[in-house]
């Protein structure tokens, strides 16, 4: 569903992505974990066509985002990172504007509209401006409005940031949800938490370059500490904290 | 606090030297561009001025209350604009500033985080109005012909009137942000600047100041000046600073001294003043705009329509942008200012119009004037109605904002976005042209032939303008302006305004000669072949830039949008 054959972005002399190469295939949760500036979220912008690859490919449901991004947005869902929405519509408008733009039936998208903002818990805010919504309430609204028009695959930038506990309890129960309606989720998260407990398949991204794919067990097997969990298997291949020498510091030792 | 001050001072600087750099040799080549347009303005303002005082010098007897009765003028609108701008800047700058809460966090003292901020405040608001400066003194100084020492002189003078005037509009700020949430305050004063703005300019219309140059109309105008008592308010500031200028650069040094005197003394006082506010009633206010933040929106006459039902012809995707850029426009009001500097705009345009009479002309004239006046005309109106579409058609993509991910994840191709924001400018853009062309053509009782091209010129230039208007808005797009009119003075807006007046020039210029051919065609019965192939090619020349300025800007606008990262 998702192919992604050597991708590479440069900014100048800086390259962003090196090399990448990922498959992600039907109903397949696929987690993208790396340490701040890796490259997740250029990875993210490449493939729903924010941003242009230096060379490679990125194919989503067949299409080239690239040669064909009409095809690719129509099935896709994007949630980014930093939810900025037009802050002077209403949220019921701005669903109203995602319906309308995705071509989507009137009156059962209205329904589904009132549904998700009270799923989302934020139905009591339909009729006020976006501007006056906190962070976590834009990032509902976004999530509202990509499974209002019900795309074949999300791709989600940080899916937790700003979300209150009970929001990220519905939003993992609504991911698990969506794989069994066979929908493709591509996550780039820094919650191992989540990761570890959906996710089909976890690719780990450092320098640019993904240093580790497959499953959760795959990774065990893999990992030379012979960890059990994500935290430490992440932590082996990324390079853990100097902790030692921050507990010396904050302590004042030298 | 000192340490403090110049700590804080310093994260400005090094933001303002990191942005330079980092825009590398582009930001270079975008610096001298807007560097020689400055310069180009500022001594066109100089030339054009000084033609004007030196007009006014040579009315004998008042030439020289009458330039010092304008300079008085020109500071008492700058004492409004800075006002103003400063009241809005200040509440951006104290209240609405993403940092503030960092830097409330930290251990610095309070003053000096007041004061830091106040600088901004100053050299934000102040810049213009400092380097305005340039030009209308040196006209003076070259009309009253002062030496160095006095137009260096004057400069101390503006500088004290501004600290004065940034001083007041701070303090006003902050015991109004004691009192009302931060939201509503600059969405008001950028309503009630513009309209002051407005009311001066079509003011100013109305003065006609071209009865000046009329001998019969002095003694109305002196009488006039006379009358107007604002400008001469002996307790403003901008009264004293005029006054210490024009006494810098007339060589009425007592008068001068005395005044720049006055200056300094209410320049420590309103300073002392607004340090008396830096403390309890600045960090209540903050608090105060803080909580008013969640505001609970009410809804107006515009919600309660359904535009769905009136635009439902329209394909899905684009009636969609088209409504929510309604209700965008209507609902920000920072935009109603725009519609404000429209209506301002207009009305100086039909007054200086109407004002044509043709009937008064000598009659031997009548050909060659008729030939001038089409060209006039129309060019005064196309410059009308490219200075709107900068406004609002050059800054209708910008104006999306960071909300523009959304608009590149909708299934729409940037051509298909174009067109929506192509078609939601042109029609109003349009309807004003026709407005501006036809009672141009009511005013000054042109012939029907010509009233009819004219009324086809102002759709070319409506098609044309606003496709140029559409293309550079994304070839130069600004999502991170805070505001319309600092997108519309932004580097692609100026550069848009020259292209756009480049167009008119040709425009007008290849139909010079077939207008000249009809206007002449009672005294030569036959134009001659000749000159009809030229007049035809000069037509189809004509045409061709039409295509030219319509196609050109849209396919490299759509190439930009398809290349655009964000």
């Amino acid at each position: 569903m998702i192919e992604l054959k050597n991708l590479v972005k440069k900014y100048g002399k800086f390259t962003a992505v090196e090399n990448l190469s990922i498959t992600v295939k039907k109903g397949e949760i696929f987690g993208f974990l790396g340490p701040n500036g890796a490259g997740k979220t250029t990875t993210i912008k490449i493939m729903t066509g924010l941003l242009k690859p230096t060379s490679g490919e990125a194919l989503v449901g067949g299409f080239d985002i690239q040669k064909d991004p009409v095809s690719v947005k129509k099935i896709i869902g994007f949630i980014p990172d930093r939810p900025y929405i037009y802050e002077k519509l209403t949220g019921k408008e701005f669903l109203d504007f995602i319906a309308g733009v995705f071509k989507l039936d009137k009156t059962s998208s209205k329904r589904k509209a009132a549904e998700l903002l009270a799923l989302f818990e934020i139905d009591k805010w339909g009729d006020e401006l976006i501007e006056s919504y906190s962070h976590g309430m834009k990032q509902k609204l976004v999530m509202a409005s990509n499974i209002l028009h019900d795309p074949e695959i999300y791709i989600i930038d940080e899916p937790m940031v700003g979300l209150d506990p009970k929001s990220a309890k519905i939003v993992r129960e609504m991911f698990l949800d969506l794989k069994k309606a066979g929908k493709t989720l591509f996550i780039s998260t820094h919650s191992l938490e989540i990761v570890e407990s959906l996710c089909d398949t976890i690719g780990i991204i450092q320098n640019a370059g993904l240093i580790a794919k497959g499953s959760m067990e795959e990774l065990r097997a893999s990992s030379k500490s012979g960890s059990r969990n994500l935290e430490d298997i992440f932590l082996s291949l990324t390079g853990a904290p100097d902790l030692a020498g921050v507990l010396n510091y904050i302590s004042g030792e030298k | 606090m000192t340490a403090d001050l110049l700590a804080l001072l310093r994260i400005t600087s090094r933001t303002v030297k990191n942005s330079f750099f980092k825009a590398g040799s582009r930001g270079a080549i975008r610096g001298a561009v807007l560097a020689l347009i400055g310069f180009l303005f500022l001594f066109g303002a100089y030339r054009g001025l000084g033609r004007v005082l030196a007009a006014f010098m040579n009315i004998p007897g008042v030439g020289s209350v009458l330039i010092e009765k304008l300079l008085a003028m020109v500071f008492l609108t700058f004492l409004f604009m800075l006002l103003f701008s400063n009241i809005i800047i200040s509440i951006a700058t104290y209240y609405l500033s993403d940092d503030m809460s960092l830097q409330l966090s930290l251990p610095v003292n309070r003053r000096a985080l007041f004061l830091s901020r106040f600088s901004k405040v100053t050299i934000n608001s102040s810049w213009m109005v400092f380097f305005m400066g340039l030009p209308i003194f040196a006209a003076y100084a070259a009309v009253l012909k002062s030496g160095l020492a006095g137009f260096l002189a004057s400069f101390a003078a503006l500088g004290l009137f501004l600290l004065i005037v940034s001083s007041l509009g701070v303090t006003l700020t902050v015991l109004m942000m004691r009192i009302f949430p931060a939201k509503r305050i600059r969405d008001f004063f950028v309503f009630l600047s513009v309209a002051v703005v407005c009311a001066l300019l079509v003011f100013i219309r109305l003065l006609q100041p071209e009865k000046l140059t009329n001998p019969n109309e002095q003694m109305i105008f002196k009488d006039f000046l006379a009358s107007l008592q604002a400008p001469s308010a002996p307790y403003l500031p901008s009264f004293w600073a005029s006054q210490a200028v024009f006494g810098f650069l007339s060589g009425a040094y007592f008068n001068a001294l005395k005044y720049l005197g006055f200056l300094a003394a209410a320049a420590g006082v309103s300073f002392t003043l607004m340090l008396s506010v830096s403390g309890d009633i600045f960090l209540r206010g903050w608090w105060n705009s803080a909580e008013n933040q969640l505001m609970r929106y009410r809804k107006k006459f515009f919600d309660r329509i359904d535009y769905r039902k009136y635009l439902g012809r329209l394909a899905p995707a684009v009636r969609e942008m088209v409504i929510k850029d309604v209700l965008v426009f209507i609902r920000d009001s920072t935009q109603w200012p725009q519609l404000m500097i429209i209506v301002a705009i207009n009305i100086i345009y039909v007054a200086n119009i109407s004002m044509i009479d043709l009937s008064k002309l000598p009659a031997g004239y009548s050909i060659i004037i008729k030939d001038v006046l089409f060209l006039v005309i129309m060019g005064f109106a196309g410059f009308v109605i490219a200075s709107i579409a900068a406004r609002f058609v050059f800054s209708s993509i910008s104006i999306e904002g960071k909300s523009f991910w959304v608009v590149r994840m909708a299934p729409m191709t940037p051509g298909e976005f174009l067109k929506e924001k192509f078609w939601i400018n042109f029609w109003p853009l349009l309807f004003l042209s026709e407005i501006l062309v036809i009672l141009s053509a009511i005013f000054v009782k042109i012939d029907i032939i010509t009233g009819i091209i004219s009324a086809v010129m102002g759709l070319f230039f409506s098609v044309c303008l606003t496709a140029m208007g559409i293309g550079m808005g994304a070839i130069f797009p600004k999502f991170d302006a805070a505001n319309t009119a600092e997108i519309a003075t932004s580097y692609g807006g100026i550069l848009y305004m020259i292209f756009a007046i480049g167009y008119i020039g040709v425009s007008e210029f290849l139909l010079a000669y077939p207008m000249h051919l009809y206007y002449t065609r009672g005294i030569y019965l036959f134009a001659g072949t000749e000159s009809l192939l030229w007049a035809c090619l000069a037509v189809l020349a004509f045409l061709l830039v039409q295509a030219a300025a319509f196609a050109l800007p849209m396919l490299r606008g759509k190439k930009a949008l398809e290349r655009l990262e964000l």
